[in-house]
């Protein structure tokens, strides 16, 4: 068992909280790291995805788990970032240039799809960012002499000052040092003042408001912040797959974000990286899966979608903390054993507050 | 002297040991001397899984009288598939999977336009061929790749035939489109317009709609107020129905024509009379049960032995790739390299067959087997061929 | 001349629509939830009907009439088992569980032997009918569908405004402890109200099938009845139909005399422009907390 002894503020907000935690997530950099060479290209591949889908949960999560605010077109912000970084790289940007305004741009759409977000909540945020979505993913398919339209278009190599980073491993260690630095960036956001006002707006926004947070500016903030970490996300999207369209930003994507975050851990940042896992490998695991299944259900084509909703069904119902909150469970009762009791993380009954009169 | 007959005896014994792991060295990833790894990636659980069933279905059967036949080329064939849903990060991780570690020889068959495109560059730059994508791009034969077939003729190619064809069956048309807005719709626009401006003729009202949309009523209205007699749609099943059926409704009755994207036995299945007269462009025959050729009427009959079902377009592309590939396995022989298996390709001609596909030919350069395309009609609920096989 | 015939298809498209936020604004009414798989459960009325007549050769009026009971009966059983345990959580965590719910319903449909993949026609006495009004034309399924919407829309109004049951749903997704205080048996008014919104859900389904056929992602259009119901304010009934009906026309008119593509996004543009300038919808109601 271990005892934290608090000697001074420092420890507070420092990263990592005890000797122990630098030691296994340094153990976790260096397996990452080593990937490319033990793993072979088939896992790195899949390790790449993972990684920026993490970067993309990690921008939804900074928006849905951390200000409270349901988005359900996010995979709109994936497409102007992976849209932006191809037509840039085409004409002849260096990478981390072009990442860059992806970002950007990505953050001046966040804020005018947050507008509607000053004034609605709940159900109604919902609908209006799914409708964004729609409308974006259509502007995109018709703004045909920028993004070629349906057609879609091809996308480079990412180079990185002269160093043509497109093989399988030059690759990965670009999605690695990104999504590490865009993970420490989300860390530091939420230690900072910011997230703490993140954090408030999605307890109570009146509350909030009477501490003195400007609603209207961290709300956002918040947004511009989200959408611009998804459209890095999106840049490097496009690099991996090398060719992109319209229609792999649509609804079925923003639904996968959702999907992620919700099954990771809601409000957490290691949430966004089980999530992530998640959505990666499961199809994989039930293509393996389906030889031992009976012909009916194993051959049948909604294989894959009735185990995503009775996934997300049951974390919703007997997990709401996700996988991460599942790990912390397993993890403080090995860290107490044996003292560990039945109902540390019990929920409090709760009655529905209207979200009318929030 | 016997020392050196000794050592040159030994010298050649151990070359002779060697040759073995020489040649395993250099052996073609797939090949083995009993069998030929071919990998297909399909949509099984997603928005075309029914295509992808009756690819798979169709690629089966081909494969199993091969095989029954003691192989190809004195392999047998294994088939190892993989299921993309329709998406592309899927389809890129099952790429991967099929040429690292799955280590397959071919790919044949895989289905979707975006997901082969995104996909293509994983076999090609891995040494795997790429055969016969079911998507239509022109992406997935020019620039001549060495490692790319195919025979799917892409919507711009069919837009021109579409264009000529009618014009030389009626020269005074008004033409006018109905599109869905994805690259089905944009590349038959385009080949529309490009055999149009050499034609002098002008499309003169564009419509379109949003993939999975059921209503048609306002699109269909503007094109019954602008006077279109001859309407080119670019639609797949559902929508084909659902805008004959808006048209019927409101007494609109051009002549509406569509792609192999709306050349299906379902068409006249499940939309009845109001498909009558409706015609379509397309590069291979609808099998029927009864059909005029015995050799089509006999593959039907195994065909809807075997799996209970009657076989569709995609059976009949499921069945037709692998039976070209098997062909070129067949006159490679034993000595399987991907390098003989491209050559013995690009010399090959495979002639019109009971399929009804055009001559398929290719060479270094000519990667689609074939641009012709030849229009059918629905009479009497069935497609019946109208023209023979045009070129765009 | 066309002007009226844009407006009747417009109207009928829109009735459409609002069948399925009626569904949505009927449990947001009564427990402030919004049911995302409301498309799935229309998809699965439909599929249950198909099957009724495929496999016990029921005429359409029995399909129809055993389907309802059937999914109404389904929808309390699904509020017993699904959305009773996770009664009291923040409205995002039933949203998730619904979308869940969604996914599973798409994916069992599909092991459904009948069903499948494939697309399927529903054989309705009145199919290909047409209607001729002097020069205006209205199909059979388009004139059911309207005239459904309204009488259903009267009912539940009606019910809503005037029964105790109606008023008690109110009360119970106004302040959900306060009801218990009053002594009202909220969950069992929770089953009652999915069982409803289940059986209207079915009802669309069944009108909508001779227009979209029968087929595992008809559900999808669900997604355009959000616009409506936000259009109208998602707790009011009438205001869904209204909202339905706004959106449907505008789509006509987009369909018709703007360039390509606009139809497909002009729902979202309009709900866009109400979030603007009228947050709450047409008929939506504006409580605010005093502290």
């Amino acid at each position: 068992m271990r005892f934290l002894f608090k000697t001074s503020y420092a420890q507070d907000w420092r990263l990592a909280r005890h000797g122990g935690q630098v030691f296994w997530y340094g153990l976790l950099l260096a397996a990452l790291l080593a990937a490319p060479w033990v793993a072979g290209p088939y896992w790195t591949s899949q390790l790449t995805f993972v990684l920026i889908y993490a970067i993309a949960g990690l921008g939804l999560m900074v928006l849905s788990g951390y200000t409270g605010l349901l988005s359900i077109g996010h995979a709109s912000f994936l497409g102007v970032g992976a849209y932006t970084q191809a037509v840039l790289t085409s004409h002849g940007w260096p990478f981390p240039a072009a990442l860059v305004t992806a970002a950007g741009l990505s953050a001046a759409v966040g804020v005018v799809v947050g507008l509607p977000a000053l004034r609605v909540k709940g159900i109604y945020l919902a609908v209006a960012t799914l409708a964004f979505g729609f409308i974006v993913e259509e502007v995109m398919a018709r703004w045909e002499s920028v993004t070629g339209g349906n057609s879609g278009l091809s996308v480079k190599a990412p180079d990185i000052f002269g160093f043509n980073a497109g093989g399988a491993e030059a690759f990965y260690m670009v999605v690695l040092a990104t999504c590490l630095l865009v993970t420490l960036g989300v860390l530091n956001l939420l230690r900072s003042s910011t997230g703490r006002a993140f954090i408030a707006i999605r307890d109570s926004e009146i509350s909030a408001q009477s501490m003195g947070i400007h609603l209207a500016r961290y709300k956002t903030m918040s947004f511009a912040l989200s959408a611009a970490i998804v459209g890095i996300a999106g840049a490097l999207y496009a690099h991996k797959l090398r060719f992109i369209s319209p229609e792999q930003f649509g609804i079925e994507q923003s639904l996968d974000l959702l999907l992620l975050v919700v099954v990771g851990g809601l409000g957490s940042v290691h949430g966004a990286f089980f999530g992530a896992i998640f959505l990666i490998t499961m199809p994989q695991l039930i293509a393996m899966a389906k030889d031992w299944l009976p012909p009916a259900i194993g051959q049948a084509a909604g294989l894959q979608a009735l185990v995503f909703g009775a996934v997300l069904m049951a974390v919703v119902m007997f997990e709401p903390t996700g996988l991460y909150g599942r790990w912390v469970k397993w993890r403080t009762y090995l860290e107490l054993f044996p003292t560990y009791r039945r109902g540390m993380f019990r929920r409090q009954r709760a009655f529905q507050k209207s979200e009318r009169v929030r | 002297m016997i020392r050196q007959a000794r050592l040159s005896t030994i010298a050649w014994i151990a070359v002779a040991l060697s040759l073995p792991l020489i040649a395993q060295a250099q052996a073609t990833q797939g090949v083995t001397k009993n069998e030929v790894l071919v990998g297909t990636i399909q949509d099984l659980s997603g928005p075309i899984a029914a295509f992808g069933k009756e690819t798979l279905n169709g690629m089966n059967m081909r494969i199993d009288e091969a095989n029954a036949a003691g192989g190809a080329g004195g392999r047998k064939i294994r088939l190892i598939v993989e299921d993309s849903s329709y998406d592309t990060k899927k389809a890129v991780l099952a790429a991967h999977k099929l040429v690292e570690n799955d280590k397959i020889f071919i790919t044949v068959a895989n289905i979707g336009t975006s997901l082969a495109l995104t996909t293509m560059p994983i076999f090609t730059e891995g040494g795997v061929i790429h055969a016969f994508p079911l998507a239509s791009a022109r992406g997935l034969y020019d620039p001549p790749n060495p490692l790319a077939f195919a025979f799917t003729v892409p919507y711009y190619q069919q837009g021109r035939v579409i264009m000529k064809a009618l014009t030389d069956m009626r020269a005074d048309r008004k033409w006018c489109s109905l599109m869905q807005d994805d690259d089905l719709g944009s590349e038959l626009m385009k080949g529309l317009e490009s055999k149009a401006a050499e034609l002098n003729r002008k499309i003169i009202e564009k419509t379109s709609y949003k993939r999975g949309a059921t209503d048609f009523s306002s699109q269909v209205a503007r094109l019954k107020s602008a006077g279109c007699d001859t309407v080119v749609v670019g639609t797949t099943l559902r929508e084909t129905i659902g805008t004959l059926n808006e048209a019927k409704k409101i007494g609109f009755a051009p002549d509406f024509i569509g792609t192999a994207a709306s050349y299906s036995h379902l068409v006249p299945k499940l939309g009845g009379a109001v498909t009558e007269g409706f015609m379509s462009s397309h590069a291979s025959s609808q099998p029927y049960a009864d059909d005029p050729s015995k050799a089509l009427r006999d593959w039907f009959a195994a065909y809807k032995a075997r799996y209970g079902e009657d076989p569709g377009q995609y059976a009949v592309f499921g069945y037709a790739s692998m039976d070209w590939v098997i062909k070129t396995l067949d006159k490679v022989g034993p000595n399987l390299t991907t390098q003989r298996f491209v050559e013995t390709m690009e010399t090959s001609t495979f002639p019109r067959d009971k399929l009804g596909f055009d001559t398929m030919s290719f060479t270094r350069t000519k990667r689609l087997g074939s641009e012709a395309v030849r229009i059918s009609r629905i009479q009497n609920g069935r497609w019946v061929p109208i023209t023979d096989y045009l070129q765009p | 001349m066309e002007i009226v015939q844009l407006l009747i298809s417009g109207a009928a498209l829109g009735c459409i629509y609002a069948l399925i936020a009626l569904g949505f604004v009927l449990i947001y009414k009564a427990t402030e939830t919004v049911n995302f798989a409301q498309g799935e459960m229309m998809m699965l009325g439909a599929c249950v009907g198909y099957l009724l007549m495929l496999w016990f050769k029921l005429p359409f009026i029995w399909a129809a009439l055993v389907s309802v009971a059937g999914m109404a009966g389904f929808g309390m059983l699904l509020e017993r088992t699904v959305i009773r345990p996770i009664l009291g959580q923040p409205q995002f965590t039933v949203v998730m569980l619904t979308i869940g719910l969604g996914y599973i319903t798409r994916g069992l449909v599909t092991m459904l032997p009948g069903i499948g993949t494939d697309t399927h026609v529903l054989d309705v006495p009145y199919k290909g009918e047409v209607w001729n009004l002097g020069g205006l034309v209205l199909s059979a399924e388009q004139g059911s569908i309207i005239g459904l919407t309204l009488v259903l829309c009267l009912l539940l109004y009606l019910m809503f405004k005037h029964t105790k049951l109606g008023v008690a749903m109110q009360a119970s997704s106004q302040n959900q402890l306060a009801a218990y205080y009053m002594g009202i048996p909220v969950k069992r008014l929770n089953g009652v109200v999915w069982g409803l919104s289940a059986g209207v859900a079915t009802i669309a389904g069944l009108l909508l099938a001779p227009i979209t056929f029968v087929h595992v992602n008809m559900g999808f259009i669900g997604l355009k009845a959000f616009p409506a119901a936000v259009v109208g304010g998602f707790g009011s009934l009438p205001g869904a139909v209204v909202g339905g009906l706004v959106i449907g026309i505008v789509e006509a008119f987009a369909g018709f005399y703007l360039p390509e593509g606009f139809k497909d996004i002009a729902a979202y543009v309009v709900v866009l422009a109400m979030l603007v300038v009228k947050p709450n919808g047409l008929f939506g109601e504006k409580l605010r907390k005093k502290v």
